[in-house]
């Protein structure tokens, strides 16, 4: 019963998805047909809107359907799953062994973990450098065509940034793949300890408290935070600040809503 | 039967499960509280009350038309391009203390866009759960503010600020702003273009996106999510750990959809769904001590070990398959981190004494427990009343903006109509007033230093000005504020225009300035064409980007056969005796054209009276009769040498000159029929020098009608 239950919620489920998206398809495809037939034009929108209205009127009885699927197949609570957090474990396992027993493979840990980020740390550098040279050349941004210069700094900027990214992804999955290694040896010498008696005391609370949970610490922070936004605040005001914010956002910005 | 009442009652249980909770409460009422102005939806005009000038937490466009305050990001981006280099200060100060008072709080209470996401996220689809991918991605926030906040509009900041964020990714302007204008702002749909276009298609990936991901524009893309992030340690309220209590079992951050990695750190949205997870009860709200006690044990659990005993390190720990070979070393592993574990909540549960009562026997309870039941109901006052000053504050709110704040005042922006006189103040010249410059065109394009397409569309302005210059005044009318820019610098950079440059003020004829006073919508640049005689002939805000459009909208608007329409055809006229001619398109003086045939009674009886007026003038004016066409040049000719007005004069004597129509243009149409005549004669039609028509009549005139004409010509000739 419970099978069937989750069998029927995930048809359901992917169905519902499988709607959404062909609707955002959908507008997506007129609003182009209209943007390239032309233009648009109140006429033309309104044609749009009620050819999509049948097709929006199915996704909303399709929602409405979730609602009945729910009420009658309900989804049981599951308890949380916590993911397998590898460096806790091995924290947890390297404090209780003997203090000389792991030394040599922490120092062997540790190096790779740094010369890893360190590497990581050298890629993105150089990666982000190029972007951050085009976007601080102002030739690049000289009024010619502000929509063009846009496409090109995007084209100029975040390819760079999805390397970067990509590059700290590979960094993780083979930190992952260190620690993996560590952990095994770890453990190996957990056991080995266990059966020579020489496993050290649980050490108790391992989250540790770093210097901003320090409360006076936080209050000094807070204090001159708030001082520094005060400052600005008042500064801001007596320099005409409130007009000048309140004639942007009492005329219409045509950039914000698509009329530029 | 049963069945009926089994599946009624399945919904109302599935009703009551799912009843919204506080959060989504405030998250309603905060969603309504920005978008107070409601009738901006009926009427599509933006809020102008005071309270625009403060800028809101979360993210509201203040181009919504239901907005009643600023939209933070926008108004941050204006502030870094402000090209007067006056350090708008302001909004930096304010997003500061909102960072430090609320912090991410505010995604998770007070964002508008938060709330839509987490509904979209309801539907019930698979989804994508987060994961270390998910966790590098949501930095990719931060290069948004970079780049798209911060660094681009600096880069711009020497012209026309260009607020990229605003105007490239931010989908609630399209949601909010032009979906709630368009429908009343009809005249805005001929400047929907590429970027329009380019943001409803990220606006609709936003929303399917949003329905698998959790909050997936507020975890990868929300500049402003990456601000407030900023202040997360610091913030005055939110969720924290305790951290003598947390054993780090996880739980949290399981039960977390954010990207967090520690309860409160710089993802957290502080939503709270993770306090009611926490075993020991190591998390709560920061200032609860002020309203509520914080979390503690009440009783001991059934089972009478401490909550920690159900996490079983078994979870979490991985056995290598040589470990799984040898269950005895894997057991070990397990033991020594199951010690570790139960040592950190034996130490915690020590510290937090249990109690064993009955709430059925009140004897049993002690005074910490009748404390306690005296404090909740403390707390539930303070909630009721806490909520009855919200509702007081949304409805003043409500109330304040939409029957407190006057919309603009409506004005004849109805083409046809005359508009009401104005003066406008020039830069560096005399005043124009309107009524001294009748009998030519007066046309005005409202333009704003700090938009880009009003920058690029002057040059072509002035293109046409220079063509139209005998035609029609043109004229740049900056709006009455400046923002704060050196308006004058612009224009210095145009010195040399045949534009007038002009700059809007309040005009007391209209109640408001001339750009409200012509039906202005907030857009720029806007175009208004007036007669010659200050009919409104035309307003656009698009549809003249070239100097050919914008000369075709002019001209076409203009032309006419009324008075104060200009007649810009290319008619010539020849006199029927001298053989001179007259061309309509390049007067030298004021014409007067009359329209008669020679068996029409009162043209014959009305043309000596033309020629005494004509000779009044003494060449201040030229008057040419042109007969029907149709008739032969000899005929006329004869008809002017043998007929005799009352006094006996010959009319080839006149000091009028006389013509024959005839047909003219590509559609073969005779001046009559160009100056508007359709059946009456005779027909007078009186030209001023700019080819403006300054007076008609249809039929004879009488001398009241000559009086009239005379002071027309006079006021014209005063000129």
């Amino acid at each position: 019963m419970q099978t069937k239950h989750e069998k029927i919620r995930k048809i359901y489920g992917i169905c519902l998805i499988a709607l959404t998206a062909l609707l955002g398809v959908g507008f997506a495809v007129r609003a182009l047909l209209l943007y390239l037939g032309g233009g648009y034009t109140q006429e033309g929108v309104e044609r749009a809107l009620t050819q999509m209205l049948f097709p929006v009127c199915v996704w909303a009885a399709a929602i409405i359907a979730g609602v009945v699927v729910y009420a009658l197949f309900p989804a049981e609570g599951k308890k949380p799953k916590v993911g397998k957090n590898l460096s806790k474990q091995l924290a947890i396992l390297s404090a209780r062994l003997p203090e000389e027993a792991w030394a040599e493979g922490k120092k062997r840990f540790h190096r790779k973990s740094v010369i890893l980020w360190s590497v990581c740390g050298g890629v993105c550098a150089a990666l982000l450098f190029f972007p951050i040279c085009y976007l601080l050349n102002g030739e690049n941004f000289n009024y010619t065509d502000t929509n063009t210069e846009m496409i090109n700094a995007a084209i100029h900027t975040f390819p760079f940034v999805g390397v970067a990214f990509a590059v700290v992804v590979v960094a993780y999955l083979l930190q992952q793949s260190f620690l993996r290694v560590a952990l095994a040896e770890v453990k190996k010498l957990t056991v080995e300890a266990a059966k020579a008696g020489t496993l050290t005391a649980p050490q108790g609370a391992v989250v540790k408290e770093t210097w901003l949970d320090n409360p006076k610490t936080l209050w000094i922070i807070r204090g001159v935070l708030l001082a520094g936004a005060l400052f600005l605040l008042v500064f801001g005001i007596a320099n005409g600040g409130l007009n000048e914010v309140f004639k942007k956002a009492a005329e219409l910005c045509t950039e914000c809503v698509g009329l530029a | 039967m049963k069945k009926v009442k089994a599946f009624f009652s399945k919904i109302g249980a599935w009703l009551k499960n799912h009843k919204p909770s506080k959060r989504r409460l405030i998250q309603l009422y905060t969603a309504l509280l920005y978008n107070a102005n409601l009738k901006g939806y009926f009427d599509g005009q933006l809020f102008n009350g005071a309270t625009k000038k403060m800028c809101l937490p979360g993210f509201n466009c203040y181009s919504c038309p239901g907005a009643i305050a600023a939209c933070p990001l926008g108004s941050l981006q204006s502030a870094l391009t402000n090209s007067d280099h006056k350090w708008t200060a302001y909004v930096f100060g304010i997003l500061a203390i909102f960072g430090l008072m609320l912090g991410r709080t505010i995604c998770g209470f007070f964002c508008p866009v938060g709330l839509c996401q987490e509904l979209l996220y309801k539907l019930p689809t698979p989804k994508v759960k987060k994961s270390i991918f998910t966790r590098i991605f949501s930095y990719f926030k931060y290069v948004i503010l970079a780049v798209m906040v911060v660094f681009l509009p600096l880069a711009y900041m020497e012209g026309s600020p260009v607020p990229s964020f605003c105007k490239y990714i931010c989908p609630t302007g399209l949601f909010e702003g032009a979906f709630g204008l368009l429908p009343n702002n009809p005249t805005f749909y001929g400047m929907l273009g590429v970027v329009f276009s380019w943001k409803f298609l990220l606006l609709v990936a936003f929303i399917v996106l949003s329905v698998v991901f959790f909050r997936f524009f507020c975890r990868f893309i929300c500049p402003l999510g990456a601000i407030y992030g900023f202040f997360s340690r610091v913030a005055l309220l939110g969720v924290k750990v305790d951290k003598k209590k947390c054993t780090d079992c996880g739980l949290c951050i399981a039960v977390c959809k954010m990207d967090t990695k520690h309860v409160g750190d710089h993802e957290c949205i502080h939503c709270g769904e993770c306090i009611s997870v926490c075993p020991t009860k190591a998390i709560s709200w920061k200032g609860s001590a002020l309203f509520v006690r914080t979390n503690d044990l009440e009783a001991p659990t059934p089972e009478g070990k401490p909550l920690t005993a159900f996490l079983q390190p078994s979870e979490g720990v991985e056995t290598s398959a040589a470990e799984a070979a040898a269950p005895v070393e894997g057991a070990i592993v397990e033991t020594a981190v199951a010690e570790t574990v139960s040592e950190t909540a034996a130490m915690e549960t020590q510290s937090a004494p249990m109690t064993l009562v009955d709430r059925a026997n009140p004897k049993t309870m002690p005074s910490a427990i009748e404390a306690r039941a005296k404090e909740k109901k403390r707390n539930k006052i303070l909630e009721a009343v806490a909520w009855a000053l919200a509702g007081v504050v949304l409805i003043g709110a409500i109330v304040y903006a939409n029957v407190f704040v006057k919309a603009k005042p409506a004005m004849p922006s109805v083409q046809g109509e005359i508009c009401k006189g104005f003066t406008l103040e020039t830069y560096g010249g005399e005043d124009y007033v309107l009524s001294e410059n009748s009998g030519k065109a007066t046309v005005l394009l409202f333009w704003q230093a700090d938009k880009k397409e009003c920058e690029d569309l002057m040059p072509t302005y002035n293109e046409v000005a220079t063509r139209l210059k005998k035609s029609a005044n043109l004229l740049a009318v900056h709006t009455e504020e400046t923002y704060g820019k050196d308006v004058g610098k612009w224009i210095e950079k145009w010195q040399g225009y045949e534009i007038v440059f002009a700059h809007d003020s309040m005009q007391e004829t209209m109640g408001s300035n001339l750009y409200d006073g012509l039906g202005g919508e907030g857009a720029y640049p806007m175009l208004a064409v007036l007669d010659g005689a200050g009919r409104i002939r035309h307003t656009a805000t698009s549809g003249f980007a070239t100097a050919a459009e914008l000369e075709q909208m002019i001209v076409n608007n203009l032309q006419g056969a009324d008075v104060g329409c200009y007649f810009g055809k290319d008619v010539t006229l020849t006199e029927v005796n001298s053989g001179a001619e007259y061309a309509l398109n390049s007067l030298s003086k004021p014409m007067v054209i009359n329209f008669w045939f020679t068996t029409c009674a009162p043209c014959c009886e009305e043309m000596p009276e033309i020629n005494a007026f004509h000779e009044e003038y003494a060449g201040a004016i030229d008057t040419i009769a042109v007969h029907q066409k149709g008739e032969s040049l000899d005929v006329v000719r004869q008809f002017l040498a043998g007929y005799r007005d009352i006094h006996g004069k010959l009319w080839k004597d006149y000091g009028i000159s006389f013509a024959i129509d005839q047909v003219h243009g590509e559609n073969a149409e005779t001046l009559y029929y160009y100056l508007g005549g359709k059946t009456a004669w005779p027909m007078t039609v009186v030209l001023n020098e700019s080819g403006y028509v300054i007076y008609r009549i249809d039929g004879k005139m009488e001398h009241e009608d000559f009086a009239q004409l005379k002071s027309i010509l006079d006021a014209e000739l005063a000129k």
